[in-house]
């Protein structure tokens, strides 16, 4: 096997391309390796430094310039091409020929290194993308364009070297055709060295020509030839290609050819030797100032690492680069020979070397590359555990704010690039194990597995792989029954991503591992559902599992497999007695999933655990919700709703109404009928708030409702009981039209009520009131026909016919009397006002003296001994008879003695009826009424002064002598004066009886007024102007703000 | 007619009456058993926490006149401040409810009661004011339902006996009517709208000496209670005592210079005391104020007549034509006034229908006398006619 290595700069791309194609790294590597990024050519797969290395080695201009600027100068390379390729087809022929050959030759090699750095990195990006997926053909490197210049090159060379044969820098035509014929891979170039070597024995590019025929030969893999001319160099100590020709000497005993292991020893020295020699060299140089495109000292020295790695000379090693103060390089050397050890399959010696490196230096910039072969070490010698501690210290050395990435935080890329080789191992092995596990079923694998995997979750939480590994990860807890944190992991999957090839599954096992969890475990024994007195903690457990049904709901809503888990939850809840929390979670589901068996279920627990708890507003409240939640009642739900809020309406108000809330009772009584118009208690339950109406004295309220009865439920059994109401309502509020039209209505709609009579009644009685005196006749007229022997008919008969008499029907009036004095029966008062009424009333439809007669007999009754008392009846009968004898009183009065002639016959005539008149006023003080006893008198008074003075003012007979007048007029007076003084006693008398009976009427007033006429001498004169007995008082509480106005 | 010019002008009658107008005490009485204050406070009854106030439906007093009215407003404005404060207060709202049936504003009274019932349906004082008002309008019949709903006589309330007097009294039970005003008195001796409406009563049927003692009770009471003080005068005339009475009214006067019942009844002392100009200027004063009544008029124009006929017997003589252009001025006057008001009746309100039903049915019966026609209110607004008439 041919040994090699790389030399880390990006002008060795030949290098790097063998590498790709030696050691399997990627062309991203390869293009971080030729940044310089990677710079410990410790791997086994190394290559040898090429022609191409060696042009790059020495070629100018290529270093530490910016994309920007190389592009810059080739732009100026064509230019200057296409200038000379003008000067050279010009006819007229420059005398700089051959330098314009001669630079054109090397612009195209200068173009080819320009184009060749192009196409690599083309193909290394092509490379990195298609590595990715890894789908279609796999880029190949195509440099064809830069290798196009390269024969333009040999082409300008190849013209100069035929044009210019003789010409002074001739060799140094030949050496850049042959060069650039080396690096072709054409075998001419040998020739042209050759030919140069010949020609031109003294030339100073002789060395360089040994030099690149070395090139050439160690490319071509013929060591032998190549350490001939390397060593042919060694004779020019002093020329530039002195360093390089010795190095890469070394590398020719490195890979020459040996017969044996002390052949194959000595040439390791050898090359250790010209190694080490480089090694002072470029020490030299460097403290000469003399520069070059890399440094030669450092590669030398890696190349030592190789030799020594691969000679095993651990020692030696440590004590030279101790030496030169490069111990880093010695632990090169070490992790190099731990890559040896691994290709030659010596995994205990490779893990003891990697070990080793890794213990003595820490912060070395490879260590996780160190780390992840340690751990691919342990795997290959089935150490499972090891490579689970390795793994888990890839993590805590490398990854975050650690010693080791602070010792390289210069080296950001290396910093990533652990990072990335950390995941990538850590993934690598959580899967390899896994998939062990479950080809094997071993559970250390599967434990390894979930350890690595949990590693890497820990470290890479937001990485694109995190996802399935933590799938991977909560499925072998569940395995392994640590729910708990399986369904953790399940939750983390499916939270996040939502269109994951795991979400839905993990989602489900989130709720189905915490299930599991709460399944197995025996829980203390809970009270009965819906009597926790107060809330008690939900265990741990049952929280999470609630916590992850939220989850799952959250996630996925819509899923059928959701509708038990809501359940669960919102019972969990209502089983350790968090009501509120519970109730929520059943009416959600009643309205996430109304049509789910769980929505019924969840309505009916609902309703049961307000209305177990007597809680009538809510369970109110509830029903009327649930009443209009179509989606969720079935017929047999609906009508358990429907039942359940009839139910607590009801209850609801009779609760207020006993709590002495009767506002609140009314309104819910109100409430039930409104919600249920056509139930068998809606009229009830309308009564009812009227009554609770009236106990708060919202009188109004109540009508209202009582009013809504009698409209809406005519034929219910309250009505009769509304219209007492409503009348008694009415009649308070003295609004008694309405008050009589219910006691009305009661009383005709409900004839066998008890309140019946007295309704009617009322209702007449209030229609008096109002002046609707035919309505009040027509319902006592009524009454006597319905009820003619209650105990209320002799009211009723009188005020029936007290108003028919008022309203002038005086024989309809009579008739009432007739009937009540008949019906009368043991009550003689009544019967004889009754007779009193029926004398006074008849008077109006018969004679005077037939009335006169009729009531006359009723006197009699009056005035026997031991009659009853009957005031009134005494008054009536007194008045009627005292208005009948009137007419003749007036007539009495009217009859004038107007002639003394017939002065006998005028007196007598008017004697005699003053004896009429004064009998029937004497029949009607025998009744014995106050006032009219005094009226009587009075008239009686008037009747003798009337008498007296027709006597004193009688025409004396004409023609009568003086003497006879005045005879006449003696003997009148004789009589009159009497008569006037009878006339005085009427009035004194009257007037006394007055007083004594304490009964003042205006005949008392005439009887005064006639006292003060007939003796103003005993009686004085009054002539007044008084008030009406119209005094009214107005009692008003002193409230504070009258008081103090009062006070003020 | 020259003294009348002459009494009008150099009398101090009017300049009194205008002072007194300014210096006027509300006409608010006060109890026997409140400590009385100003005229401007009344019946502070400190015992029962109650504040009485005192109306009539007789205009001609002085409980009715404006300045009265004015008093009363203040305490009614007080209220209606206090019930904008505290809507349901039921005191605040049924002393309104008094005070504006004492001011005759019976509709809102009427609506304030019912406020009352409807939060409160037996409130007994609530009824009590409905019946005040259906006696203020005239029906009886319905004060009847009120004052039965809240014991009637059965009940202790003198305000409630009162008013069954009073309906009694319409009803023409004058001897009933008489018995429930005593019983109102001995139910509540500070009732003073009981024992004016028994005295008037007393007095218009000639008894005197019980009269007197109601008056004086009254007096004892409230000193310057002016209709007692009015009734006082007519008893203390009716004895012979004319100083006495006319210093009784001229005090009443000086407090209610046109108060018609003091003035008709200062006149009458007056002819007694042969004051005839005198007599005829306070009848001029009566004629020229608004308070007079119809009704009264036939009594004025007679005691005018006596008055000329004792003023011709002394030889003061007024010419009959002075007296028949006087008379017929009035007459005249008088029916114009009454087709006026017929035509005017229709519509009418219920309180105005009221107010001429209480003065037609609490004049006390006079059977077989029947008031067929009903007159004006006040019969004397055409000053000037009668002024030319009598200046004649």
């Amino acid at each position: 096997m041919f040994r090699g290595t790389l030399i880390r700069n990006k002008l060795w791309v030949t290098g790097l391309l063998s590498i790709l194609a030696f050691g399997g790294l990627s062309p991203a590597e390869a293009l971080a390796q030729s940044q310089g990024r990677l710079g410990d050519a410790v791997s086994s797969k190394m290559a040898a430094p090429t022609q191409e290395d060696h042009a790059a080695y020495f070629s100018e201009n290529r270093k530490e310039v910016s994309k920007t600027d190389l592009q810059k100068a080739d732009g100026l390379r064509l230019k200057t091409i296409n200038s000379i390729k003008d000067l050279v087809s010009s006819k007229k022929k420059s005398v700089r020929r051959f330098e314009l050959l001669l630079r054109l030759g090397e612009i195209h090699v200068e173009r080819h290194d320009y184009l060749r750095d192009l196409d690599t990195e083309t193909y290394a990006k092509a490379f990195e993308s298609w590595s990715k997926t890894k789908k279609g053909t796999e880029p190949k490197p195509n440099f064809n364009r830069s290798e196009a210049e390269l024969t333009n090159a040999a082409n300008a060379f190849r013209q100069l070297v035929n044009e210019f044969p003789k010409h002074p820098r001739t060799d140094a035509a030949l050496y850049s055709l042959a060069r650039t014929l080396g690096r072709m891979n054409k075998e001419t170039s040998v020739d042209y060295y050759k030919q140069l070597i010949k020609s031109f024995p003294k030339s100073p590019l002789i060395p360089d020509t040994y030099l690149s025929l070395g090139e050439y030969y160690f490319d071509k893999h013929n060591i032998d030839a190549a350490l001939e001319n390397y060593k042919k160099v060694l004779d020019f100590k002093e020329n530039r290609v002195y360093p390089f020709a010795v190095y890469k000497l070394g590398w020719a005993y490195y890979n020459a050819s040996a017969k044996n292991d002390k052949e194959t020893a000595d040439n390791y020295k050898k090359a250790v030797t010209a190694f080490k020699l480089v090694v002072k060299l470029a020490e030299r140089d460097k403290k000469a100032g003399k520069k070059s495109n890399f440094d030669l000292r450092e590669e030398a020295i890696r190349d030592l690492i190789m030799v020594w790695a691969d000679s095993e000379e651990v020692d030696t090693a440590w004590a030279y680069f101790k030496t030169i103060g490069e111990q880093d390089s010695f632990y090169k050397m070490l992790e190099r020979l731990g890559h040896i050890y691994f290709e030659q399959g010596k995994n205990t010696q490779s893990i003891a070397v990697f070990q080793r490196l890794l213990k003595e230096s820490p912060r070395r910039g490879n260590n996780p590359t160190v780390h992840a072969k340690l751990v691919e070490l342990y795997d290959l010698t089935n150490n499972t555990q090891n490579v689970v501690v390795e793994i888990q210290k890839m993590h805590t050395l490398y990854l975050g704010d650690t010693v080791w990435a602070k010792a390289n935080a210069k080296d950001k890329a290396g910093v990533d690039e652990a990072t990335l080789l950390a995941e990538n191992t850590t993934h690598r092995y959580g899967a390899l194990f896994h998939q062990r596990g479950q080809k094997s079923k071993s559970e250390a694998y599967l434990k390894s597995s979930s350890e690595i995997y949990k590693m890497y979750l820990s470290s890479f939480p937001k990485s694109t792989n995190a996802y399935e590994i933590r799938y991977y990860l909560a499925e072998i807890l569940f395995d392994f029954k640590q729910y708990d944190q399986a369904s953790d992991h399940y939750l983390v999957v499916a939270k996040s991503d939502p269109s994951g090839k795991y979400h839905k599954t993990s989602a489900l096992n989130t709720v189905a591992a915490m299930n599991q969890v709460v399944f197995a475990t025996k829980w203390p024994t809970l009270p009965p559902a819906g009597q926790v007195a107060s809330p008690m903690e939900i265990p741990a457990q049952k929280k999470k599992l609630i916590a992850t049904i939220d989850q799952y709901i959250g996630l996925l809503p819509k899923e059928k497999e959701g509708d038990p888990m809501r359940f669960t939850a919102a019972q969990t809840y209502f089983d350790y007695g968090h009501y509120d929390d519970a109730i929520k979670r059943f009416y959600k589901v009643t309205t996430d999933i109304p049509e789910s068996k769980q929505a019924k279920s969840a309505v009916r627990l609902i309703l049961g655990f307000h209305s177990e708890k007597q809680d009538w507003d809510s369970l109110i409240s509830w029903s009327q919700r649930f009443a209009k939640a179509d989606k969720v009642l079935d017929n047999d739900l609906r009508k358990f709703v429907v039942d359940v809020l009839r139910g607590a309406m009801f209850k609801k108000a009779l609760v207020q109404e006993k709590a002495g809330k009767f506002e609140a009772a009314a309104l819910a009584f109100v409430e039930y009928q409104k919600e249920f118009p056509s139930d068998a208690n809606a009229d009830r339950a309308l009564y009812n708030a009227m009554l609770n109406y009236f106990k708060v004295g919202r009188v109004e309220n109540a009508v209202t409702v009582g009013n809504q009865i009698l409209e809406k439920y005519p034929k219910s059994e309250t009505v009769s009981d509304v219209l007492a109401n409503l009348g008694m309502t009415h009649e308070s509020l003295a609004r008694f039209d309405e008050a009589a039209s219910m006691y009305k209505r009661l009383a005709q709609t409900f004839p066998a009520d008890k309140r019946a009579a007295g309704a009617l009644f009322n209702a007449a009685i209030l229609y008096k009131g109002t002046g609707k005196v035919e309505d009040s006749i027509a319902l006592l007229t009524d009454f006597n026909r319905r009820w003619p022997t209650h105990e209320l008919s002799g009211d009723v008969s009188i005020e029936l016919a007290s108003l028919l008499e008022k309203s002038g029907r005086m024989v309809d009036a009579a008739k009432v009397y007739e009937d009540m004095a008949r019906r009368a029966g043991n009550k003689p008062d009544l019967v004889l006002l009754a007779q009193a009424k029926v004398a006074v009333a008849k008077a109006s439809t018969q004679n005077a003296e037939a009335s006169w007669k009729d009531m006359e007999k009723v006197a009699n009754t009056l005035s026997a001994k031991g009659a009853p008392v009957a005031y009134e009846a005494r008054n009536i009968l007194a008045a009627g008879m005292f208005k009948l004898v009137e007419p003749d009183f007036a007539a009495f009065m009217a009859i004038k003695v107007t002639d003394g002639a017939k002065i006998e016959k005028q007196v007598a005539a008017k004697q005699n009826k003053l004896e009429v008149v004064a009998d029937r006023f004497s029949k009607i003080i025998e009744i014995g009424s106050a006032e009219y006893v005094v009226a009587a008198m009075y008239r009686l008074g008037e009747a003798h002064e009337n008498f007296a003075n027709s006597l004193f003012k009688a025409p004396s007979p004409q023609g009568a002598s003086q003497s006879d007048v005045d005879k006449f007029k003696t003997e009148l007076e004789k009589v009159a004066f009497p008569l006037r003084e009878e006339a005085y006693k009427f009035f004194e008398t009257a007037y006394k009886r007055s007083k004594e009976v304490d009964t003042f009427t205006v005949w008392t007033r005439r009887t005064f007024q006639k006292m003060v006429d007939l003796s103003p001498d005993k009686h004085q004169e009054i002539d007044e102007l008084s008030a009406d007995p119209a005094y009214l008082s107005h009692d008003v509480k002193l409230i504070p703000a009258v008081a103090e106005l009062i006070n003020d | 007619m020259t003294n009348f010019k002459t009494r009008l002008i150099s009398g101090d009658a009017m300049n009194r009456g205008i002072t007194k107008i300014l210096l006027a005490p509300a006409l608010l009485m006060v109890s026997a058993a409140c400590s009385t204050t100003s005229h401007h406070v009344a019946n502070v009854d400190s015992k029962k926490g109650e504040v009485s106030y005192y109306s009539t439906s007789d205009r001609r007093t002085s409980l009715n006149d404006t300045r009265s009215v004015d008093s009363m407003k203040q305490t009614e404005d007080t209220l209606k401040e206090h019930l904008r404060k505290q809507r349901t207060d039921v005191d605040a709202i049924l002393a309104l409810a008094n005070i504006q049936v004492a001011k005759g504003e019976l509709d809102a009274a009427e609506n304030n009661c019912r406020s009352v019932l409807r939060k409160d349906l037996k409130n007994k004082e609530a009824k009590i004011v409905l019946a005040q008002i259906a006696i203020r309008r005239g029906k009886y019949d319905l004060a009847s339902i009120f004052l039965t709903s809240v014991g009637g006589v059965e009940t202790k309330d003198s305000n409630v006996i009162n008013m069954m007097a009073m309906v009694e009294l319409k009803r023409g039970n004058n001897g009933l009517a008489m018995t429930l005003f005593k019983q109102a008195i001995k139910t509540n001796g500070n009732d003073h709208a009981a024992r004016m409406n028994l005295g008037v009563l007393l007095v218009k049927f000639r008894q005197l000496p019980q009269a007197a003692v109601e008056f004086e009770r009254v007096l004892k009471s409230v000193p310057n209670h002016t209709d007692a003080q009015i009734h006082l005068a007519i008893i203390k005339s009716s004895q012979g005592k004319y100083s006495d009475a006319e210093d009784i009214l001229e005090d009443v006067l000086d407090h209610d210079a046109q108060n018609p019942l003091a003035l008709y009844n200062l006149a009458v002392v007056q002819k007694a005391a042969e004051k005839y100009d005198d007599a005829l200027a306070s009848l001029k004063v009566y004629m020229k104020a608004a308070r007079g009544r119809a009704k009264d008029n036939e009594q004025v124009f007679a005691l005018i007549e006596d008055i000329q006929k004792d003023q011709s017997a002394k030889g003061n003589k007024v010419s009959d034509e002075e007296i028949q252009a006087m008379a017929s001025s009035v007459v005249n006057d008088d029916e114009t006034k009454a087709a006026k008001k017929t035509a005017a009746a229709k519509p009418k309100d219920a309180d105005a229908d009221a107010e001429e039903g209480v003065e037609e049915s609490e004049e006390v019966s006079e059977a077989p006398v029947v008031e067929t026609k009903k007159e004006p209110e006040s019969e004397f607004d055409d000053v000037e006619a009668l002024e030319k008439a009598l200046s004649h």
